[in-house]
C-alpha cells in the first residue's frame, strides 16, 4: 500500500506528459496535413490518446467528486467525437460533389 | 510538488489554445475552421480537466462537460448547414 501511494502521483505525471505530448502532436498536425481528411485523422486522435489519458491522470486526486465527473467526460468525448469526425468527412464529400 | 506538473500542462495546454486559434483566423475553407474550431473545445476541456486537478476543484469540470456538449451539437449543426443548407 505504501507503493502504491508513492507510485500513484508519478503515474499521474507520466500520463499528464503522454497527454500533452499527444495534444501538442494533434495540433501539429492540423498545420502540417495538406487537406481537410488529413488534418481529421490528425485531430481524432489526439481525442483518445491526449484528453483520455489527460483524464485519466485525475485518479491522483483521489476525490470522488473529480473522479466520477472526469469518468463522465471520457465517457461523453468517447461517444461523440467519432460522430462529429464522420459528420465533417461527409459534409466536406457533399459539398465537393455538388 | 506534482501540482507544479499539471499547472505546467494547463499553460502549455493555453499556448495551444492560442496556436489553434490562429489556425481558426488564417485557414482557408470552411471545414476547416469547424474542425479547428472543435480542436479549440477539446483543448479547452483538457484545460479545465488539468486546472480542476491542480487545485483539487471538482467545479470546473461542470464547466468542461457543458463545453462538450455545445461542442458536438455546434459541430453537427454546422456540418448540415454545410452539406444540406440548413440545420438539421
Amino acid at each position: 500500500m505504501e507503493f502504491l501511494d508513492w507510485i500513484t502521483p508519478w503515474l499521474a505525471d507520466l500520463f499528464v506528459l503522454l497527454g500533452v505530448a499527444v495534444m501538442t502532436v494533434g495540433v501539429y498536425g492540423l498545420y502540417r496535413m495538406p487537406d481537410l481528411y488529413t488534418r481529421l485523422h490528425a485531430a481524432s486522435k489526439a481525442v483518445f490518446l491526449g484528453a483520455i489519458t489527460l483524464a485519466m491522470a485525475s485518479i491522483v486526486t483521489g476525490q470522488r467528486e473529480i473522479i466520477l465527473r472526469v469518468f463522465l467526460i471520457s465517457i461523453f468525448l468517447l461517444l461523440t467525437t467519432p460522430i462529429s469526425s464522420h459528420v465533417i468527412a461527409k459534409a466536406e464529400h457533399d459539398a465537393r460533389d455538388q | 510538488m506534482h501540482e507544479t506538473v499539471f499547472y505546467l500542462a494547463a499553460v502549455w495546454m493555453a499556448v495551444l489554445i492560442g496556436a489553434a486559434v490562429v489556425l481558426v483566423i488564417r485557414s482557408r475553407s470552411m471545414m476547416t475552421r469547424i474542425l479547428a474550431l472543435e480542436m479549440v473545445t477539446l483543448l479547452l476541456i483538457a484545460f479545465l480537466i488539468l486546472y480542476a486537478d491542480a487545485r483539487r476543484v471538482p467545479y470546473y469540470l461542470d464547466a468542461a462537460l457543458v463545453l462538450a456538449l455545445l461542442s458536438f451539437g455546434g459541430t453537427i449543426a454546422a456540418s448540415n448547414y454545410r452539406s444540406k443548407g440548413r440545420i438539421f
